[in-house]
């Protein structure tokens, strides 16, 4: 039964346009491994390689999110070696890619991101340009571990308006996720 | 003497060159490491160490990178202020960002990153 479930999964997310789909913990070290896996496959759709660039930076910086935020971690682990709860999706719509990203997050951290992507969103090339500007000025904010300017390259890449979603979960947690079209 | 480094391109880090003795001084490729600080901080240090002090001399840093994280974004800032402010103290200071031709992206990256840099030669053009 376990193969006619899976090929029935397989079935929906060939027909939803999804190419890659990975779905547990990922860690810097994954990252690695299934951007590798992700450029073998974009190549091979023949892809051009600028793009193939751009979705794989747009990747990065989501991934580098979820392995930061996730509130999902897994202890015991090496603490330069973060290990974090996640999914990452990649597929075709149309004559466009996209890249979308989910993980858990605390309760309390929402207001704050959903302010930060709201006001993203909105933003043209040129204002998003001077703000990642001025934020590579600024440096990290207190409790970020990048340097601020993920979330503004992944809006700055995409060829349109970054969408993403909260939905209150269990345990003071909250599902997010990011969707990047190139 | 300052000892040259030489740092071959790995699976996340661009290789990099400095070469102190010439003045001349290059990363390429690409650059998405796992804790940028980690990586960038050394060469900071290196290049403080190396322009303290300096002037009348002839610098060249090269950027051939074709793809850069956000993490890695700022460290490079850092490289090319600390170019530009050795040019400001009386060196002669050529930076060149060469990027993919069919890369508009990494174009503007470069200019823009060009536009706080007032005292150093800044020349952005298409490998060839």
């Amino acid at each position: 039964m376990f193969a006619g479930d899976l090929l029935a999964h397989r079935r929906k997310l060939n027909d939803a346009g999804i190419v890659f789909l990975y779905h547990g913990y990922v860690s810097e070290k994954l990252l690695a491994g299934i951007g590798a896996a992700l450029r073998l496959r974009l190549e091979s759709e023949g892809i051009k390689p600028v793009v193939a660039r751009t979705l794989f930076a747009i990747y990065v910086e989501q991934l580098q999110n979820v392995i930061r935020y996730s509130a999902d971690e897994l202890k015991g682990e090496p603490p330069d070696d973060a290990t974090c709860y996640g999914e990452v999706v990649i597929g075709v719509e149309g004559t466009k890619h996209f890249v979308i990203c989910g993980n858990m997050m605390a309760d309390s951290l929402v207001p704050r991101l959903e302010e930060r992507l709201s006001r993203l969103k909105d933003l043209s090339k040129d204002e998003l340009k001077d703000l990642y500007k001025a934020q590579m000025k600024l440096g990290p904010e207190e409790d970020s571990k990048g340097a601020g300017l993920g979330l503004i390259d992944i809006a700055r890449k995409a060829s349109e308006p970054i969408e993403y979603a909260f939905v209150p979960a269990r345990n003071g947690q909250t599902y997010f996720s990011i969707k990047a079209v190139v | 003497m300052m000892d040259n480094i030489v740092l071959e391109a790995t699976d996340r880090t661009c290789a990099v060159e400095f070469d102190f003795a010439a003045g001349r001084f290059r990363v390429a490729g690409e650059s998405y490491p796992e804790d940028a600080a980690a990586f960038f901080g050394p060469l900071h240090r290196a290049l403080d160490h190396y322009l303290a002090g300096r002037t009348a001399t002839e610098l060249g840093f090269e950027i051939a990178l074709v793809y850069f994280n956000s993490s890695s974004a700022k460290a490079l800032m850092g490289l090319l202020e600390r170019f530009d402010a050795a040019a400001a103290r009386g060196n002669d200071v050529t930076i060149t960002w060469v990027h993919d031709p069919e890369d508009d992206a990494m174009e503007d990256m470069a200019r823009e990153f060009g536009e706080d840099i007032s005292h150093a030669r800044y020349i952005v053009r298409p490998t060839e």
